[in-house]
């Protein structure tokens, strides 16, 4: 360290040991694989969740639906009978949502297997 | 919460989609910093170094989509390999931590700019893997600064004529980093 920035201050000499003790030792390369298997650790953990913002839009479509099959109700017939007739409606709606989650986790758990 | 760069974030993103490109990007930037923080921090064990670090990569792929980034995404990996470490070193039955007595308090680091720190305290394993989270949290440049200036020898006119800088702005450059790093050590040993 002899160029023209003159004697090493006493922080300079602190800043110097410091450093140079942290870039030791050198390190071994990481296993040329590892990338990608983290990479695909990542998306298997994603393919497992279910997809908020779908399960958000498929309950407010069910709501949306009942409203609209809800005022072609007669007056007075909001009994349990018309509950009934609805319930079948809000579940063939829900349904491929049900079906969506499932196929994501088997196909989620089947690349787990495999990694 | 912690600004990150523009570039950090957008690793940060593509991490979290599960690109290998990104993973591979961690790995060449932090892989080497990781295994010198999991050395020291298990105060030179080489191939238990080697196990944290991979340990630690493959904790941060399982956990990545839950990083909130309030810390920089080195600060994080090392949080995890530190648990890691503690919890081995707990299972071997040693003590799990931290610094000896001489551990060094915000009053140390002031005092740093000024006088010259025992040998003994700035070459502790301990505090080596604080500096390696303190320098890896750095902005790049700094970061390159200091370790081509202090660890490599490099001169500051050959670092002037490297970065297309003025001696006196690369002087004025690396008393900046220098501040930075110690602004780091600090906000790492309250960690």
């Amino acid at each position: 360290m002899t160029d023209r920035s003159g004697p090493e201050s006493a922080e300079e000499r602190n800043v110097r040991i410091l450093v140079a003790g942290a870039c030791r030792p050198d390190p071994p390369p990481l296993p040329s694989g590892l990338p990608g298997r983290l990479a695909a650790r990542v998306r298997v953990r994603t393919a497992g969740r279910v997809d908020l913002p779908l399960a958000a839009a498929a309950c407010s479509a069910a709501g949306l639906l009942f409203l609209a099959l809800s005022s072609f109700l007669p007056a007075g017939r909001t009994d349990l009978r018309a509950w009934i007739l609805l319930l079948p409606a809000v579940n063939l709606l829900l349904a491929p949502l049900a079906a969506y989650v499932v196929v994501r986790n088997v196909k989620g758990g089947l690349t787990h297997a495999k990694t | 919460m912690t600004e990150h760069s523009a570039d950090e974030s957008e690793l940060i993103a593509a991490l979290r989609r599960g690109e290998t490109g990104a993973w591979a990007e961690l790995c060449d930037r932090y892989g080497g910093a990781l295994y010198r923080y999991a050395f020291h921090r298990t105060g030179g064990e080489a191939a238990w170094a080697e196990d944290i670090r991979q340990e630690t990569l493959l904790a941060a792929a399982d956990a990545i989509r839950s990083f909130r980034g309030d810390a920089p995404l080195f600060g994080w990996l090392c949080s995890i390999a530190r648990r890691k470490a503690a919890d081995e070193l707990r299972r071997r039955g040693r003590l799990a931590d931290p610094l000896p007595d001489d551990d060094p308090s915000e009053e140390a680091w002031e005092r740093m700019e000024r006088d010259p720190l025992p040998e003994a305290l700035l070459e502790s394993v301990e505090l080596r893997a604080m500096v390696v989270r303190a320098l890896w949290s750095l902005p790049a440049e700094y970061r390159r600064l200091l370790t081509e200036r202090y660890a490599d020898g490099v001169d500051v006119d050959t670092l002037a004529r490297r970065t297309g800088r003025s001696y006196k702005a690369t002087e004025s450059m690396l008393s900046r980093a220098r501040a930075a790093l110690r602004g780091k050590l600090n906000e790492v040993d309250h960690d």
